[in-house]
């Protein structure tokens, strides 16, 4: 194959449509990443509370709609969003961006909330026992004790979970949402070439995905040292105006 | 409320193949969203559909069957609205019933007739008239002909016109399929392939981008039957089809200008000359 | 005056008989040590005290009030008995104080002054008043467990629990635990401890029980236990450990 265009062909191609990159697609792979994270964090949390309930068929279902949603591929439920829910909630005049974002996000919570619940699990044992040996009901020893300790470990796996987003979002490009991979998908449909969009995007991608994935090492290494609690309490006294 | 959703994801694929859709416009002319008409399109086609990046919005989908949904849309009196996505999933969101009609240069087969309404041929120029090779520019006239051809490898899209027209005159060759004409591109470059199948107007895009590639000189000969492309329409519209095809009728005549304007803003543009590095626009 | 009292005590985890229908009764104000073998079973009868484990047959009281019976709420009664665990169970993400405090300000609606005084006055009873903005994760072994200690006091309960209190602690820092235990027992407080130090036991101890194969097997003085043990599971464990 023959390499000596393909220097000049990215150059071209990146003069021509660097605002489509840059403007549009990033702009929208960053706007829906965002909301699928935030949303499937809120509705994460909701599931992984469920999951742990004492009541045996809503653990059944929440276990059924965390398997379905890990379980089968995201192109197809995005199909299943896109084509199929519009014509059942036919009240919601929702846009198409939308029902993409509502579609990752659902996904993104089934993941989410299995971080949430493991984050909870790894939590020593003996800290919701000493809790409740003290008097605390299992829900005071829940929100007091076990949830502050639980997020160290559930923060640097949902970063990791913005991470894996960030590129799952490319399947929008299956419907055109202006994100980075329909950059590629729409400079291919124009110009022939593919090779040299795929490469500039790719280069896009890393330059979000590396940086961030050293973040989320760093806050790691962080939040594993005994002394990772102390930052976060002198913080709290200070929002909370000294008194805890 | 989290089991509903559960609940909800497990039936709605099957509740939503039964969902009927539509409304009754101002006429009598069903509609997926009244007073509009949504076409589902896959704009990296060039150059029937793809997209004008110094455009926005509904503005930057440009090509030939893009002029023809806004003739189509403007003489039912509809708004138009084009919703873009990948070509499988026009299909689908016809089959759905999330658009009116899909126009996206599909070519008849027998199962898309059973599946859908489709609508009378229209011509994009010599875009499906002519169907080539193409090739390495450095191969020269070496798969101009049959006998030039024999043992070659020959590329041809999935499901398309292009694959049936293999099969039928070049039975001898070793035909590989592919789903994407940009990927193929690339294959073609990479020795995967001595050719592709492709439209001539197609064929003339990619050369046009990849001065490596020329056109074989070899021609398919094209049965009255493939000439022409169709619109993909729900199963059962059939007041909206019949509509569609007395405009196709009646816009004949203006169908090799639109094809003539939507090469001149394709890719086959100033910014790639023949030695492909000139960089303007 | 009695103040807790099991009936037929049964447990089992899984295939394993762990409780074999332990009666028992403990009065105010008395401090009991309770030695044996591993796995004998002493530890799951003091889990089962305050209802760390749920028994499946047999009857617990605390202060003449059955515990084990349905609608019993159990986290008012736990607030009236103290627990001590082998791992200390510090919570790492509040500070010394906060640790001692937390509680009686949620559950007995104490004042944060009211709480920080008797923080500042248990810390300082314990020797880590020095400590009390530190995070636990700064402290030794030793001072986590006299934190943990004064943080069950600070609910004032009636009783203490105590399982293997010393078991984790490098042997340096066992005495200074040991020492706050003494303390505890000289105000007159009731005392259940669970225990490897038979020197501390014999010291400390009103009764010593001995507990092996799921039963209390011998129950009597410091005495009676260490120099005139009757029952040969005891002889032979004794034999082992002294």
């Amino acid at each position: 194959m023959d390499f000596s265009l393909f220097i000049p062909n990215m150059i071209k191609i990146w003069g021509k449509y660097w605002q489509l990159f840059l403007l549009t697609g990033l702009k929208n792979t960053l706007l829906l990443t965002c909301i699928s994270v935030a949303l499937g964090t809120l509705l994460g949390t909701v599931i992984a509370m469920l999951k742990m309930s004492k009541f045996k068929p809503i653990r059944f279902l929440v276990t059924l709609y965390i398997e379905v949603l890990r379980g089968t591929p995201i192109l197809l439920q995005l199909y299943v969003f896109y084509f199929v829910l519009p014509n059942v909630f036919t009240f919601l005049k929702l846009s198409q961006f939308m029902w993409v974002s509502i579609a990752l996000c659902v996904n993104s919570s089934a993941y989410v909330s299995e971080v949430i619940r493991s984050g909870i699990q790894a939590v020593d044992k003996g800290q919701m026992e000493a809790a409740r040996s003290l008097g605390m009901s299992e829900k005071q020893a829940m929100m007091k004790i076990i949830l502050p300790q639980a997020v160290r470990n559930i923060l640097p796996a949902l970063g990791n979970e913005f991470i894996m987003m960030l590129k799952e979002t490319s399947l929008a490009s299956t419907f055109f949402l202006g994100d980075l991979m329909t950059s590629y998908s729409i400079v291919k449909g124009a110009s022939y070439l593919t090779l040299e969009p795929m490469t500039i995007i790719a280069i896009i991608y890393l330059c979000l995905t590396y940086p961030l994935s050293k973040i989320v090492e760093r806050f790691e290494k962080k939040m594993a040292s005994p002394n990772s609690y102390k930052k976060h309490n002198r913080k709290r006294k200070l929002m909370s105006g000294g008194k805890i | 409320m989290k089991k509903i959703i559960a609940l909800a994801l497990a039936t709605l694929m099957v509740l939503g193949m039964f969902a009927g859709c539509g409304a009754s416009g101002a006429d009598g002319l069903k509609t997926v969203t009244p007073g509009k008409l949504t076409v589902a399109i896959s704009p990296d086609f060039a150059p029937m559909e793809f997209v004008d990046p110094t455009k926005d919005g509904q503005d930057m989908y440009v090509g030939f069957d893009v002029t023809l949904a806004k003739t189509v849309a403007e003489k039912l009196g509809l708004e138009l609205v084009i919703m873009p996505m990948s070509f499988d999933a026009c299909q689908t969101a016809v089959y759905a019933g999330t658009v009116d009609m899909s126009i996206s240069g599909y070519s008849w087969t027998e199962e898309r007739a059973e599946n859908y309404n489709i609508s009378n041929y229209y011509h994009a120029g010599d875009n499906e008239d002519e169907q080539i090779l193409i090739t390495l520019a450095s191969n020269g006239d070496k798969f101009a002909t049959v006998e030039g051809l024999a043992g070659a490898k020959i590329g041809a899209q999935n499901a398309s016109l292009q694959q049936s027209l293999t099969e039928e005159q070049l039975a001898d060759n070793e035909l590989v399929l592919f789903t994407d004409l940009g990927t193929a591109v690339l294959q073609l470059k990479n020795g995967d392939f001595d050719c592709i199948a492709v439209a001539d107007g197609n064929g003339e895009a990619i050369i046009a981008a990849n001065p490596e590639i020329a056109k074989s000189g070899f021609s398919f000969v094209v049965d009255e039957k493939y000439t022409g492309n169709v619109i993909l329409l729900q199963k059962g519209a059939d007041d909206l089809t019949a509509k569609v095809n007395e405009i196709l009728a009646e816009t004949e005549s203006q169908w090799d200008a639109w094809y003539e304007e939507a090469k001149a803003i394709s890719g086959i543009d100033q910014s790639y000359d023949d030695a492909g590095n000139a960089i303007t626009g | 005056m009695e103040i807790i009292k099991t009936v037929n005590l049964h447990k089992s985890f899984g295939d394993l008989h762990v409780l074999q229908g332990v009666n028992q009764t403990i009065h105010k104000g008395e401090v009991i040590s309770i030695i044996g073998p591993s796995g004998g079973g002493k530890s799951t009868f003091l889990r089962c005290l305050n209802l760390l484990e749920k028994p499946e047959k047999g009857q617990i009281f605390f202060g003449g009030k059955e515990i084990t019976g349905k609608n019993v709420n159990i986290d008012q009664h736990r607030q009236k008995m103290g627990m001590v665990f082998q791992q200390f169970n510090v919570f790492p993400h509040l500070t010394v104080a906060e640790n001692i405090t937390l509680a009686p300000k949620m559950l007995k609606g104490k004042s944060e002054e009211e709480a920080t005084a008797m923080a500042k006055d248990l810390l300082t009873r314990v020797g880590l008043i020095d400590k009390f903005d530190e995070m636990p994760g700064n402290l030794s072994g030793g001072q986590k467990q006299r934190l943990a200690i004064v943080r069950a006091l600070a609910m004032e309960p009636e009783v203490m629990l105590f399982d293997e209190p010393t078991s984790a602690l490098d042997p340096e820092m066992v005495g200074e635990v040991l020492d706050v235990i003494k303390g505890l027992v000289e105000t007159g407080m009731t005392c259940v401890i669970v225990t490897h130090e038979m020197r501390f036991a014999e010291e400390v101890s009103d009764r010593i029980l001995f507990i092996a194969d799921g039963n209390i097997l011998e129950d009597g003085t410091p005495e009676q236990v260490f120099h005139n043990p009757q029952h040969p599971r005891l002889q032979d464990f004794l034999k082992k450990v002294l």
